[in-house]
């Protein structure tokens, strides 16, 4: 059997050995890490929403930023975390952090307030405060919703937290603006609408990795959730809302260029397809 | 060379070690996914004794005199009951108390998490002041047409007759 030209290179077109197309991914991102050419971003809605719900809390009320990562999805929830951080110092609102599950998120997001707070020269205590790791899930926030200062215990550094100057007056739920839960493990989000925002009303706002997003848009939908970021692309958005385009929208350049990259490997693979089955049948024989 | 460099260094050379399973299984892959297991048990296990059960457990019980803390070992080990066929009704009783109270909590939790999801699914089908046809249409007929055939295709699934 003969086979012609067009049709042998575009059969070898499906048939290329995955480490080539691994090999040119890692060679598109190695070039955009070096030389980026950056994209447009264009905050979303959802994006926006986080954003509208920090400014619109009452000077009186905490924001809580629940960093519920560890280093297993940092690179999406870091650039989410810092970036609400900033807004949250840009926007003059007091904010304390808090961590229900992993545990190592809690150090994570203190190193990124601690670094960001040198920035505006906020003062730990004052403007910002960690509560750290609470160990209990649904009990921890059962509980935090009637006494804050008793079910928080001591601080990040082990100091009471009802030590603090930005603690003063701080007594249960009510004094609760906000709730922004930054996190890359299903589950905790449930919890925090099912025992604080539904019963209580407290706004809630949200940070997810990109492939755990898709399942919590229908509380978007229902207004439960103020509003949400998207992986690394709503760490971007809200960078550029904070006007400090950081890591974020680094992250973001080097995926698009990937994701380019992908969608017209998998546009060549399907042209390559259609058109060795034509070759073929037009040779009467069977497409490999 | 400063610490923060070396760090970087390291994570930079055992993430790159451990990628390298995309081009086949090697012993490189496997000494970094070895490493990346054992500092993650090893963080857990400190992580679980200084962040959770020295505070709450074991200093309370040593230091403050809360003597009854020491129930709760007890009540966790009831479920290696499980193991022994004469006493796993004992296992039961601890399954049965934390069964229990989970449950409370999904109750509780429940209506807050999907009745609003519910109100929010009785969209308008017909213009008004503020929605034009085509916003009706392409949001919210398209949304409970969607809401309809994914119900539907639950409620209905039935099992395929065995043997067919």
């Amino acid at each position: 059997m003969t086979e012609s030209a067009t049709t042998n290179f575009w059969e070898r077109m499906q048939q290329i050995p995955r480490y080539w197309i691994y090999l040119l991914l890692a060679g598109v991102v190695t070039w955009q890490i070096l030389r980026p050419l950056p994209l447009p971003v264009v905050p979303s809605v959802d994006t926006q929403g986080v954003y509208d719900a920090i400014r619109a809390v009452p000077d009186d009320k905490l924001i809580i930023i629940s960093t519920d990562w560890d280093a297993s999805t940092e690179a999406e929830t870091a650039p989410q975390t810092a970036a609400v951080v900033h807004a949250c110092f840009q926007l003059k609102k007091k904010f304390a952090i808090m961590n229900l599950q992993p545990p190592m998120g809690v150090k994570l997001a203190n190193d990124i307030a601690k670094q960001a707070a040198k920035e505006y020269g906020a003062e730990y205590g004052v403007d910002w405060c960690n509560w750290g790791y609470k160990f209990g899930f649904d009990s921890v926030l059962l509980a935090m919703a009637k006494n804050i200062p008793k079910t928080m215990g001591e601080d990040f550094y082990g100091t009471p937290v009802s030590d603090l100057p930005m603690m003063k007056g701080v007594k249960d739920v009510n004094s609760i603006g906000l709730v922004v839960e930054i996190t890359g493990l299903s589950g905790l989000t449930e919890m925090w609408i099912g025992l604080i925002q539904g019963p209580y009303q407290v706004p809630f706002a949200s940070g997810y990795t990109a492939v755990m997003a898709p399942g919590y848009y229908p509380f978007l939908d229902s207004k439960q959730m103020a509003g949400m970021l998207v992986g690394a692309k709503g760490a971007a958005e809200m960078e550029v809302l904070v006007h400090r385009q950081d890591r974020g929208v680094k992250i973001i350049t080097v995926q698009s260029w990937a994701h380019m990259l992908i969608i017209a490997l998998i546009i060549l693979g399907n042209v390559g397809y259609l058109l060795a089955r034509r070759q073929a049948a037009r040779e009467g024989r069977s497409a490999s | 060379m400063s610490t923060e460099v070396l760090v970087l260094w390291a994570s930079a050379i055992a993430t790159l070690g451990v990628y390298t399973i995309l081009y086949r299984e090697n012993p490189v892959s496997r000494l970094f996914e070895h490493i990346f297991v054992g500092l993650s048990v090893g963080y857990l296990i400190v992580a679980t004794w200084t962040l959770n059960l020295e505070g709450k457990w074991w200093n309370p019980m040593v230091h403050e005199g809360r003597w009854y803390w020491i129930l709760a070992p007890i009540v966790g080990l009831l479920f290696y009951f499980i193991y022994s066929r004469r006493l796993m009704w004992m296992a039961r009783l601890a399954m049965g108390f934390f069964f229990g109270i989970a449950a409370g909590y999904t109750f509780r939790q429940f209506f807050p998490i999907y009745s609003p999801q519910v109100y929010g699914s009785f969209k308008p089908l017909l213009p008004d002041a503020q929605l034009g046809w085509s916003d009706v249409i392409l949001h919210h007929w398209v949304f409970i047409i969607i809401l309809l055939s994914v119900m539907s295709y639950f409620f209905f699934s039935v099992p395929p007759a065995v043997g067919s």
